[in-house]
């Protein structure tokens, strides 16, 4: 019989673009008996990902760190809804020495949200980025993390350890928030990326001293998460530079932090709220861009609304670029970390 | 855990039985994003009982909640069994085929 008399034989439940070939080899459960030998949580498989058959096979996983379930609710996501347990303290080291033995040369650390943590986990993720800088001083080390319900002190611990990137997703547009995110605020995650990116960009050139770009988002009353001259409370002026000049590996941070994020669609957006997203994403200074398609994880989540087109993807990233973003990935499989080496290889900037 | 992987130490065990022409091997679903014990539905089969297959080429179309999955053969052989009918679940790790390696 040939394929397509198969094919026709049965309705497809997806279009024909969101089809995987799973890799024949075995090098998958390589990646998985690591990572169950050291204990490690991945969003990966978390988030019930497709591209997971494909990433491991070929080496590489994001790293779930602060345990494996959440304090938040949100609709689109897999990951399990329990109350978190304590920290593991030796989880930084771990993500380390899995990261050495998977010879990374790009990192991806994320994590749950812990809003029960007195700082979200920002320490925890400072450690792990040292952690995993000390083991290899030349990989790029990217976290995706959450909002720490907009802490600014918060996200300086996390950004004075110096990722290369720093990624907050979006996820989706305003409107879906309370559906699809109801625990977040979407000027809250925009006044995070533009607060990383004031804080990175201050501290690499010294100006723009308590200009976070974004006070047009204070308004419309909306919480003023970030008033003016918000970016300087509750941080450590001093501690971006102490890092720099004493931290043994300190050579090998990177004096740029590109800011990163990314939003999901077939959710129930319409173009002209993606469109308006962008540009969110662009006035809070946000370097790279992921886009891709909503998957529902089982059909006690959101439902998927729609499926968006390659054409339509491609268009998105066309739309984009000419935005200003230095990168962009945009496709039906594109997940926030999906392929991060070379979507930070892609850059123009 | 069960996994590709599995599926050749089974053909390695069956071969140390004294019939390596003869080897069958059982084809383990592999993880396809979701966790081990959870389950993918088959679609259909490129494959039907008493054909050939080459390792890499298309054995079954399985469909999870996120998306439709090719799983490849990893091994050149004769497929001599479908253990899930279509519209079947099937957990990660547990076999989908037997195949005669070689053919």
């Amino acid at each position: 019989m040939t394929d397509e008399v198969k094919t026709a034989k049965k309705a497809a439940q997806f279009p024909p673009w969101l089809r995987k070939r799973v890799p024949a080899r075995g090098e998958a459960a390589e990646v998985r008996r690591l990572l169950a030998e050291l204990g490690l949580a991945t969003v990966c498989s978390g988030a019930h990902c497709p591209n997971l058959p494909e990433c491991y096979a070929r080496g590489t996983a994001t790293f779930l760190i602060l345990g494996d379930s959440c304090t938040r609710r949100c609709r689109f996501c897999a990951i399990a809804k329990r109350p978190p347990g304590p920290l593991r303290p030796d989880e930084p080291e771990a993500v380390a020495e899995a990261a050495a033995r998977l010879h990374l040369r790009h990192v991806v650390i994320t994590s749950v949200t812990r809003d029960d943590l007195p700082d979200g986990g920002a320490a925890h993720f400072a450690r792990t980025i040292r952690a995993v800088r000390k083991r290899l001083p030349a990989a790029v080390i990217e976290v995706l993390t959450p909002d720490f319900k907009g802490d600014t002190a918060a996200i300086d611990a996390v950004l004075d350890a110096r990722p290369h990137i720093f990624n907050h997703n979006v996820e989706t547009v305003p409107r879906l928030y309370p559906t699809v995110r109801p625990e977040a605020d979407y000027r809250r995650s925009l006044a995070v990326l533009a607060h990383a990116k004031a804080r990175a960009t201050g501290a690499q050139g010294g100006a723009k001293k308590g200009a976070v770009p974004f006070s047009g988002f204070m308004e419309k009353g909306t919480v003023p998460f970030f008033p003016q001259g918000g970016a300087e409370k509750g941080t450590a002026p001093s501690s971006q530079r102490r890092e720099e000049g004493t931290a043994p590996f300190s050579a090998r941070a990177p004096r740029r932090i590109y800011t990163k994020s990314g939003l999901m669609v077939g959710l129930g957006e319409t173009p002209g709220e993606v469109r308006s997203c962008l540009a969110d994403l662009r006035a809070a200074g946000c370097d790279m861009l992921t886009l891709g398609q909503y998957l529902a994880p089982s059909p006690a989540h959101h439902p998927v609304a729609r499926f968006v087109e390659p054409a339509e993807f491609a268009a998105w990233e066309a739309e984009a670029r000419a935005l200003g973003f230095a990168a962009v990935a945009a496709g039906p499989f594109v997940r926030s970390s999906y392929q991060a080496e070379s979507v930070f290889a892609s850059r123009e900037d | 855990m069960v996994t590709q992987q599995g599926g050749h130490a089974t053909l390695r065990e069956r071969g140390r039985k004294g019939k390596p022409h003869m080897a069958v091997m059982d084809v383990p679903l592999p993880e396809l994003g979701e966790d081990a014990g959870d389950e993918a539905r088959v679609s259909f089969w490129y494959v039907d009982v008493g054909e050939t297959v080459g390792e890499g080429d298309d054995l079954v179309q399985m469909l999870t909640d996120k998306a439709t999955f090719d799983v490849p053969s990893p091994v050149a052989g004769k497929l001599v069994e479908q253990l899930a009918g279509e519209e079947q679940a099937v957990k990660v790790g547990q076999a989908l085929c037997r195949i005669q390696v070689g053919g």
